[in-house]
């Protein structure tokens, strides 16, 4: 099988820092990724090797089944949008769409112009002009109207407000629908996506912590509550990411498959049960305190 | 090929603005120097006339090509475009650069020759590098290659500075100060440049400076090549 996105053991070091440490990751087509992790995680440097823009120390990148490095054909299936824009400074926002339209094949020009009315976005202005918020917007556009087979938005919603944010999902979902394509979607806002994403990739500290299907996850991962005694009978083997105890009664964040039958004998000792939100269980596997690495890592 | 004219539309767009403003300075200067001409005349200053804008175009092409190629590199490749077809696209907007100044200096010179002819000055165009060169193919040839030689240059010291940094520059700077001090090496330098401009002097110069200038261009893209071809995106 050919995958959009391959990447076989892939290291990268900046001096003592070990940004990326043995990355394997495969990306179907067509499917809308989250890549998720905490600040410093690697997230950007993963995504700029992906892109032949940074180089590998160890290790290997495959865009449908090519190297990308010096390879124009390769290169012509990705665009990436950065938080930091990576447009010209002086160049107006009519110059930076039509520089864009000419390098992406599938430029969807009909699809800029209405996001630049939806975004109510002055095509006069030059980038240096613009509003965080505007040029996060400009970067957007450029990513949905690119149509590229892979197309990257690494933390593109800087400074953009929330009815902004979901004018960015609707069209993203309603154009991903219309032209299917490889959407890797890197972000801190994971409540917001998380409806968004097929597939979810965690890294933390340069490392891939947890990798699958969004549902799949959010149906491993549970809260439960109830006395303690009867919780910790229920949660006996399971994967737990936090346990905290009020007194007699204890909650806990578990991260396993739990089948019918169990839900229905924890119901039965009057244990409540409810899902854990993905930007919860995110922050429970980067940043909480009872992780034992070698159990969640898929 | 597509992607070159991709590229050297971006180019357009990205120096449109400094450009128009580098030569509405020139023309502006111009037409204020013929303005102090009248009143000088109208004193009755009669003699000499000399003007240069050479300098300034050649500054212009060198600043030109330094902030283009750090400005421009971090920027093509995440616009997905192959390191090796950014070197060839940036050595063509060098080229084309270097021309289209060339071209807009002989027409300011000619606007100032007609202007001062005009006026009735004894007029002096300062700044050819060979006084054999009177044609206006000469002149815009002759302003090309310098101009292309010192943007060029520039490049080179922009893709070392892209790839090793600001100390390494300033590294380089302090060996050839360095080396400067060995006995000899001064005058055999000087020397060196010396018979380089002397072989360029006659009528027929301006075809040795030709194949120097297209030998100074392709020994400057022989080590940026390698240097782009290894840069990556900065953090």
């Amino acid at each position: 099988m050919t995958y959009a996105v391959e990447c076989k053991n892939i290291s990268k070091h900046f001096g003592k820092t070990t940004a990326l440490s043995h990355i394997n990751l495969n990306m179907e087509k067509d499917k809308i990724y989250g890549l998720l992790g905490r600040n410093g995680a690697g997230k950007s440097t993963l995504l700029n090797i992906v892109t032949a823009q940074t180089f590998p120390d160890d290790g290997e990148v495959k865009i449908f089944g090519e190297s990308p490095y010096e390879n124009g054909r390769a290169l012509r299936n990705i665009c990436i949008v950065k938080e930091n824009g990576m447009f010209l400074k002086d160049v107006s926002v009519t110059g930076a769409l039509d520089i864009a339209s000419s390098f992406y094949n599938n430029w969807d020009k009909k699809l800029a112009e209405r996001l630049l009315i939806e975004f109510q976005l002055d095509k006069r202005k030059t980038y240096r002009n613009l509003s965080l918020g505007m040029k996060s917007q400009l970067g957007i556009i450029v990513g949905l109207a690119s149509r590229a087979p892979i197309t990257i938005f690494d933390e593109p919603y800087i400074g953009l407000d929330a009815a902004g944010r979901q004018l960015f999902y609707d069209v993203l979902i309603e154009d991903y629908m219309e032209n299917p394509r490889t959407i890797i979607l890197s972000t801190h806002l994971i409540d917001e996506v998380s409806n968004l994403l097929e597939d979810v990739i965690i890294l933390n500290k340069g490392e891939v912590m947890l990798e699958g299907n969004s549902e799949d996850i959010k149906n491993k991962a549970f809260y439960i509550r109830g006395t303690k005694d009867r919780v910790e009978k229920h949660i006996s083997g399971k994967k737990v990411l936090s346990k905290e105890e009020f007194g007699n009664t204890m909650a806990v964040a578990i991260f396993d498959s739990i089948s019918d039958n169990e839900i229905r004998a924890m119901e039965l000792d009057d244990l409540a049960i409810s899902s854990i939100p993905l930007q919860q269980l995110f922050i429970f596997l980067t940043g909480g305190k009872m992780i034992k690495r070698g159990d969640i890592n898929e | 090929m597509n992607r070159i004219k991709s590229h050297l539309k971006m180019h357009y767009l990205n120096s449109k603005k400094s450009f128009v403003i580098f030569w509405s300075i020139m023309f502006a200067i111009s037409a204020l120097g013929i303005l102090i001409s009248i009143y000088f005349k109208s004193r009755g200053y009669e003699s000499v006339i000399i003007t240069n804008s050479i300098v300034a175009v050649v500054i212009f092409g060198a600043v030109s090509g330094m902030v283009c190629y750090n400005e421009t590199l971090p920027y093509m490749l995440n616009m997905g475009i192959t390191r090796k077809d950014f070197i060839f696209g940036f050595a063509i907007y060098n080229i084309l650069l270097s021309l289209i100044m060339s071209v807009i200096y002989t027409l300011l010179s000619i606007w100032e020759w007609l202007m001062y002819k005009l006026l009735g000055f004894n007029y002096e165009h300062f700044g050819q590098f060979f006084s054999g060169v009177k044609g206006i193919f000469e002149m815009t040839w002759i302003c090309f290659l310098v101009t292309l030689c010192a943007t060029v240059l520039f490049t080179l010291i922009a893709s070392i500075y892209y790839k090793k940094g600001m100390m390494f520059l300033f590294g380089i700077g302090a060996l050839i100060m360095l080396l400067m001090f060995i006995p000899g090496v001064t005058q055999a330098v000087f020397g060196f440049l010396e018979s380089l401009v002397l072989s360029c002097a006659g009528g027929k110069g301006y075809i040795m400076m030709t194949l120097y200038s297209l030998a100074f261009f392709l020994l400057c893209y022989l080590i940026i090549y390698p240097l782009a071809r290894t840069s990556q995106i900065k953090r």
